[in-house]
């Protein structure tokens, strides 16, 4: 049930355009006015992010017309989405004074959503690359540095993407980074609980990428493709006019999410759980098919349907991309655009039925290899006290040594919570948060070549583990692989950059001076 | 050269030595004749003026005016140089050649013959030089033969002159040793009275003045005297008594003291005198009439009147800050001293309303009279003062001493705040020594796990060695913990039952390693075993402390949101109460509860900062909790209440009520998950384990209560046929023996669980005592049996406790081997009993035996059940017991149902009877040990605590289920107490404070 709640994360916001839709849409019985067309016109090229057309039609309406409230909070939408807020609630204001209750009714609801976001923004700082293509705003504090390495995260995917999809996004693109789950519900239209529960850190809704800040969470989590994987979104947005459904999207954004590292693109990094869920369903026959996951993957009836789904439709366009290339991809898309179905047009693309294009996928899925991994969830901080991961390794033997070893860790007995640390990996090899454990341990008490031995399979399995990568990138570093440790301490930055160990070791190990200094100006920040 | 010679022309040089000889003879007499002549001439003028000075004080009396002062004064002088000059007068013929003269009384002819060698030797044209020389020398050589003192003898002094002078001046001398008045005319003489403008006399007309002084009766002093008393220091309220005596004659005076005037009245002895009581410093001043003229002597004399000062108390305990428990004693000790007495000691106390109480502590009524020092304690509680838990009193001691002069001056001691003790700090209290119990059992797993077992046997001994001997403090702690939780009055949240289960489970893994390692060979795979085995015993312990310690903290947080809840209906109750009545009191009595919810609150931040440090935030999250919140709320609430602003007051109040909701959920509810996620499966394995033990219990006491009426109809039966026999006499007397044994055991030593067991013990040597005398020796077996099994668990016990600790002085290994002599005492009854005992077997019917036989197989499946149950007690989840003392109980009760079944196959009713006695008994007690586990005191998810209670909507708990009254031998408070205070008698006293302890003793042991 978690993992399809998990999964909700992206497509809920998308579900949500039938709102953003219903209160663009103008309060006329008759939508047939000129007024009513003209507005119906802005608010459809707002929605689908072709904001420079949405300010052309507005700037045509002059007069009494211009003061309308559907005009006014056309116009209100298009400041918000501009990020404009203060502007925006004063459009919004105005037309709500101006709006029948009807139309107060559909408003009231943005408006909110953009006072939260004038007053949240308010506190914010701002930062921009050089170009100005790029705005990042964050809370004040140790965000800051997250924001840096944002703004060259989102040139580096900005560029990768251009030449997956052909097309650039017209600037700036904003990222908004909010402190922790309250605040992005604050600011969408998702609950706290809904959040919580599905696990959403970020949206791409309203012309930004919303993250919430990996500090939020207790293990962070691989922010730098999550910024990448809303910022796909925004570019299908743009590209198939909102037309793309929610498979579509997922499948695409989940590809291409590791577009901005560069090396090969369309290369699928596969979540190990629901890898596994992708085998059990390809074993046993039990694949979803696409009759099932239309229109809407939120109607499949449990979550490990959702995330076999998930599974499904990035395998499926790995699959597609790999097969037919990026170009019969864009030719899609452009087909989607025009408003021709999602199935049809990915056929019509490859010039094959949309059949072969399912038995070509089918036949490629992994096969069982016997490794039943687990899912790592994605869990928030809640205060500031010690978090339990205790309860997240199954195994009950490993269990109990890793909290044994976490008490004597605490209390400074550091070759003692080793040992214990060593049984609970022997009792479980597989479980990341005890493998880490044991990492630490063993690099504390000397033994960077423990720590590698243990860590250097999780972090394939598990790259989402932020701790996996930090400890072995500083193993690695201890035992003068240089190489190595760059690569695991900036896996471990891009995904919990508020971890100090990795900045401190980078800080003597990184390849350019660039990133050593700002390794150096991150370990002095963040270390106590 | 002498005076009046001239220079003589130059004589030849021997010659000038002996004119120069001849010439200062001639001074040297000169000298000596004129110092006497001085001498002569003070001798007259001292004795003539020393006359003339007392001639003219006995004439003139103690006052004289200045000028007959001067004129006096100016006679003297001249009488002192006149008779100078008339006795020097004689000496200038000295001069000169004069003093040759001096010569003629012894020498005649030397004194011409000397005169001329000086004249020679000055005049001018002597014709032979040499003849003069030689003169010269002659007359020197024989001035050299006479000395000068026989020329001028020292016989010159007994002149009339000085014989007079110096008898006139001894004379003289002696009047004015001897005669005041003389002396005070003398005086006069070089002090000649003033005379101010309203014509009195200022003059030293004081001889002297005499002082008594009589002091205030509370004092307790004699009367003192003091003469010539220029300075009276006296403390105020003394009676000044004082006679003057005057110069002159005099019939009254005045006596200004300070402002005010007392009459001098003359006394029979010529002197004057005046009584008067001292208030206040102030100068004495003293005025003579005498023929009509005033006097006012010159004398400065003053008086001080020296205040009482207040006594000065100290206050030496309790200190300030302490938190004792309401009913707790607590022993008051202060010392108080003052500088004439002290009169009463007082206890004073401010209650949390504000309220003050007052015991008085001494007094010297009751003593033995007024005392300057005091050194005391006394003993008392909390709520004898009127604390009520959460209270916070203020104490301090107030001496008076028995000033009856200006009013008793009340000295006060420095106070000290006292906090009675909340439930949640009683539970806080004990916090401290969990987490060092799990610091330490951390530190022995660590101090094993980094030590490797060397391969080196002696090596490989001597870590176990070091480890053993590391280990052993902890143990003592762990013991110490086990031992207060179980001597404590009240039941402490302290999970005895496990704690007992780890002390003795690692007790006997050590034992196993060191008997591994006995004698000299190497066996590292054994050693190997046992050292695994002790580290995953410790590694079990690690895991249960710790999850203990958090589920105590977690409790700690829950009593505090239970208090606030209490105070929040209280607060409301008083504030309603308030409105209504708009008193002081009401007013005092709200105000200390918002204080004492204020208290509350610290606390909670306190608990849940501990807290955090423990228990993951998901479960409990400080920072969501609206603490600060409900802390402004209540701020703002004393303001309104200060304020009188009701309606605001209720607003805040209702907020509060809110907040402290919300808290209350926020632990309840995040206490439970904590809960569940950490004993959740352990809570069901012995709620599961409870209810089968409740189950197999009702069912022994079912089969035991059938065996139970067999034997009390064969029984009957045998009493019919058989006489009673004359030995039951004698063994009721062997019983009596036995429960006076038992009663002297019921000493300060005993433990809870050996307080119960000795009571049940002496409850059933009663009942066999009854038996007897009624001749049922079936019962009486019965019961001695029963009697037998408690009283062996209590001295078991006591001799373990004697081993850890054997008390003080030895007394728990006295009591363990009284114990033991009364075991064997009652052992040797249950044995005669037995032989007494008539057998039933020929008494039992048919249809009694068919149905023993058919209550075997039923006996045996509630022997497999507590079987079973056993080993669920003594492998919990995770492999830690669920109950060890339970587990315990319910193997001695499988064995008691083993000897139960075959004797019901046997068709012997007695011995079943028996065992399904003991069997129940175990059962019952391993119900109890189940009961005191965690598991019900710290609540489950059914939303209820220890004791059944559901938090209802306003906080307060309810009582669902049943209300367990508890029994007489339960009753432990007092008899606790005493083994306390009689723990406390046995310390050393400070020398000083042995009748404090003595009273203290007999206030509390009666």
């Amino acid at each position: 049930m978690k993992r399809a709640c998990a999964s909700l994360l992206l497509w809920l916001p998308l579900c949500m355009l039938p709102v953003d839709r219903a209160i663009a849409a103008p309060d006329d019985p008759r939508g047939l006015s000129g007024l009513a067309t003209t507005v119906d016109a802005a608010a459809e090229a707002i929605t689908t992010l072709r904001l420079e057309e949405a300010e052309r039609v507005l700037a045509s309406v002059k007069g009494r017309e211009a003061e309308q409230p559907a005009v006014l909070f056309q116009l209100a939408r298009l400041h918000y989405y501009r990020g404009d807020y203060a502007s925006a609630v004063g459009a919004a204001e105005r037309a709500m004074e101006r709006a029948t209750d009807r139309q107060r009714e559909r408003f009231s609801q943005m408006l909110e959503l953009m006072r939260a976001s004038e007053r949240i923004g308010a506190t914010y700082e701002q930062m921009v690359s050089d170009d100005g293509r790029f705005v990042v705003l964050h809370q004040k504090g140790k965000d800051a540095m997250l924001a840096v390495h944002a703004i060259e995260v989102l040139a580096r995917a900005d560029t990768a993407l251009e030449k997956v999809f052909g097309t650039r996004m017209p600037g700036p693109i904003r990222l908004e980074i909010y402190p922790g789950a309250e605040t992005l519900a604050e600011v969408s239209t998702l609950t706290l609980e809904q959040i919580q529960t599905t696990g959403t850190i970020a949206l791409s809704k309203w012309n930004r990428l919303m993250l919430t800040s990996p500090k939020a969470l207790v293990r962070g989590y691989p922010w730098a493709d999550t910024v990448t994987h809303e910022l796909i979104h925004m570019v299908l947005s743009r590209m198939t006019l909102e037309h793309a459904p929610v498979w579509l999207q997922e499948g695409t954004a989940k590809l291409f999410e590791r577009a901005w590292r560069g090396g090969e693109v369309g290369k699928l990094d596969l979540d190990p759980g629901a890898q596994a869920l992708l085998v059990d369903a390809h074993k046993s026959g039990e694949l979803l098919t696409f009759e099932q996951m239309h229109p809407s993957i939120a109607m499949l009836p449990s979550e490990d349907d959702a995330a076999l789904a998930f599974a499904q439709v990035a395998t499926f366009m790995e699959r597609y991309v790999q097969d037919h290339g990026l170009a019969k991809l864009r030719d899609a898309l452009q087909r989607i655009a025009s408003g021709r179905d999602a199935r049809a047009a990915l056929a019509a693309a490859a010039g094959v039925s949309f059949a072969q294009l399912e038995r070509g996928w089918k036949s490629g899925l992994p096969a069982d290899d016997g490794v039943k991994l687990k899912r790592l969830k994605r869990r928030f901080r809640v205060g500031d006290g010690p978090h339990d991961e205790s309860e997240e390794v199954e195994e009950s033997q490993a269990r109990r040594y890793m909290r044994i070893g976490d008490l004597l860790w605490d209390r400074g007995r550091i070759a003692a919570a080793a040992k214990e640390y060593r049984k609970a990996h022997g009792a479980d090899p597989l479980d990341p948060i005890v493998a880490a454990r044991f990492g630490r341990a063993a690099l504390q008490s000397g033994d960077p070549q423990g720590a590698v031995d243990a860590l250097a399979r999780q972090a394939e399995l598990y790259p989402g583990h932020g701790p996996t990568h930090a400890v072995l990138g500083v193993a690695q570093a201890e035992l003068g692989n240089r190489d190595a440790a760059q690569v695991s301490l900036r896996e471990a930055v891009w995904t919990n950059p508020f971890d100090p160990a990795p900045h401190c070791a980078l800080a003597k190990v990184g390849a350019t001076r660039r990133e050593i200094d700002r390794a150096l100006e991150a370990c002095a920040l963040l270390s106590p | 050269m002498p005076s009046g010679v001239s220079a003589a022309p130059q004589s030849p040089p021997a010659s000038a030595e002996a004119i120069a000889r001849v010439g200062g003879y001639v001074r040297a007499l000169r000298r000596r004749a004129t110092a006497l002549y001085a001498i002569r001439a003070l001798s007259a003028s001292v004795g003539a003026s020393a006359a003339g000075l007392l001639a003219t004080a006995a004439l003139s009396g103690p006052i004289i005016t200045p000028v007959a002062s001067q004129a006096v004064v100016a006679l003297l002088l001249l009488t002192f140089v006149g008779c100078s000059v008339w006795l020097l007068w004689p000496a200038r013929r000295l001069s000169g050649l004069g003093s040759c003269d001096l010569l003629e009384p012894v020498a005649p002819a030397l004194a011409s013959r000397v005169r001329t060698t000086l004249e020679l030797e000055a005049a001018d044209g002597v014709q032979s030089p040499a003849l003069v020389a030689a003169h010269a020398r002659q007359v020197s050589s024989e001035v050299a033969a006479i000395p000068v003192h026989r020329v001028v003898p020292y016989g010159w002094l007994r002149h009339p002159s000085v014989i007079v002078g110096l008898l006139t001046l001894a004379v003289s001398a002696l009047s004015f040793g001897l005669d005041d008045g003389l002396r005070g005319g003398a005086h006069a003489l070089f002090h000649p009275a003033q005379v101010r403008g309203d014509g009195v006399r200022v003059a030293p007309v004081v001889a002297g003045v005499h002082a008594r002084l009589i002091y205030p009766s509370y004092l307790g002093m004699p009367p003192a005297e003091q003469a010539d008393a220029k300075l009276l220091e006296v403390p105020r309220g003394t009676t000044v008594e004082l006679t003057v005596s005057p110069r002159l004659s005099s019939r009254h005076g005045v006596l200004a003291v300070g402002e005010s005037q007392v009459r001098l009245r003359p006394v029979p002895d010529g002197g004057l005198f005046a009584r008067f009581v001292a208030r206040e410093s102030a100068s004495l001043d003293v005025s003579l009439e005498s023929d009509g003229a005033w006097y006012q002597d010159t004398t400065e004399r003053a008086l001080r009147a020296v205040a009482d000062r207040p006594p000065k108390v100290r206050l030496l305990s309790p200190a300030d800050g302490s938190i004792v428990e309401a009913d707790s004693p607590m022993r008051v000790r202060f010392s108080a001293e003052d500088d004439h007495g002290l009169s009463t000691v007082e206890l004073a106390v401010r209650l949390a309303d504000g309220e003050q109480q007052r015991r008085r502590l001494w007094s010297s009524v009751s003593s033995d009279g007024p005392r300057k020092a005091l050194d005391d304690a006394t003993i008392i509680s909390p709520a004898e003062l009127g604390g009520q838990p959460g209270d916070v009193l203020v104490v301090w001691i107030e001496a008076s001493d028995a000033d009856v002069v200006a009013g008793p001056n009340v000295g006060l001691s420095e106070s000290a705040t006292i906090e009675v003790a909340s439930d949640a700090q009683k539970f806080s209290m004990h916090i401290p020594r969990m987490q060092e119990l799990l610091d330490g059992a951390l530190d022995v797993l660590a101090d094993r796990l980094e030590t490797g077992l060397p391969s080196e046997p002696a090596h490989a001994r001597q870590r176990m060695q070091e480890l053993h001997a590391g280990v052993a403090p902890w143990l003592e702690r762990l013991s110490q913990l086990i031992g207060d939780a179980e001597h404590a009055a009240e039941e402490l949240p302290i999970d005895v039952d496990q704690l007992s289960g780890i002390l003795r489970r690692t007790r006997r893994e050590l034992r196993r390693e060191s008997s591994a390692y006995r004698g000299s060979g190497n066996h590292p795979k054994r050693w190997r075993d046992v050292d695994r085995r002790v580290t995953e015993e410790h590694e079990k312990d690690v895991l249960l402390l710790a999850d203990t310690l958090a589920q105590a903290l977690v409790d700690e947080a829950r009593v505090l949101t239970d208090e606030l809840n209490q105070l929040k209906s209280e607060i409301g109750e008083l504030l309603q109460r308030y409105k209504e009545e708009q008193s002081p009191e009401a007013k005092r009595a709200l105000l200390a509860e918002i204080a004492k919810a204020q208290r509350r609150l610290r606390e909670l931040a306190e608990s849940l900062s501990r807290l955090s440090k423990r228990v993951p935030s998901e479960f409990i999250n400080r920072e969501a909790m609206p603490q600060k919140n409900a802390r402004g709320n209540l701020e703002d609430l004393k303001a309104a209440i200060e304020s009188g602003d009701m309606d605001s007051a209720e607003e805040f109040l209702e907020a509060l009520a809110a907040q402290i909701d919300d808290l209350t959920e926020h632990i309840d509810s995040g206490g439970a998950r904590f809960r569940e996620s950490r004993f959740g499966q352990r809570d069901r394995a012995m709620s599961e384990a409870r209810h089968r033990v409740d189950m197999l219990a009702e069912e022994q006491q079912r089969l035991a209560g059938r065996s139970r009426d067999v034997v009390q109809r064969a029984t009957e039966r045998a009493q019919r046929q058989d006489a009673p026999s004359s030995q039951t006499e004698r063994l009721r007397d062997l019983a009596q023996e036995v429960e006076q044994q038992l009663e002297a055991l019921g000493g300060g030593n005993l433990g809870t669980h050996e307080r119960r067991m000795l009571g049940r013990a002496k409850s059933r040597v009663r009942d066999t005592r009854d038996a007897l005398s009624t001749g049922d020796m079936a019962e009486a077996n019965r019961m001695s049996s029963a009697a037998k099994r408690s009283l062996d668990q209590a001295s078991n016990s006591l001799q373990q406790d004697a081993q850890m600790f054997p008390g003080h002085q030895g007394e728990t290994s006295d009591a363990a081997r009284a114990a033991a002599e009364a075991s064997d005492r009652l052992g040797e009854l249950q044995r005669r009993i037995q032989e007494q005992t008539p057998g039933l077997g020929e008494h039992v019917n048919d249809g009694e035996r068919r149905q023993m036989r058919g209550d075997a197989p039923a006996q045996r499946d509630a022997r497999k059940l507590a079987e079973q149950l056993g080993e669920q007690l003594g492998t919990g989840p995770e492999g830690t017991p669920l109950s060890p003392q339970g587990e315990r109980s319910i193997r001695d009760a499988t064995e008691a149902m083993k000897e139960a079944e075959r004797a019901l196959e046997r068709g012997n009713p007695q011995d079943a009877a028996l065992a399904q006695e003991e069997a129940t008994e175990r059962l019952q007690q391993a119900q109890e040990w189940m009961r005191r586990g965690r598991g019900e005191r710290s609540g489950s998810d059914d939303g209820q605590d220890g004791q059944g209670r559901r938090r209802s909507g306003d906080g307060r708990g309810k009582v669902d289920g049943p209300v367990r009254i508890p029994g007489a031998d339960e009753h432990t408070g007092p008899v606790e107490m005493r083994r306390r205070l009689l723990d406390a008698m046995k310390e050393p006293t400070a020398s000083g404070f042995e009748s404090a302890v003595e009273r203290y003793y007999q206030e509390l042991l009666q």
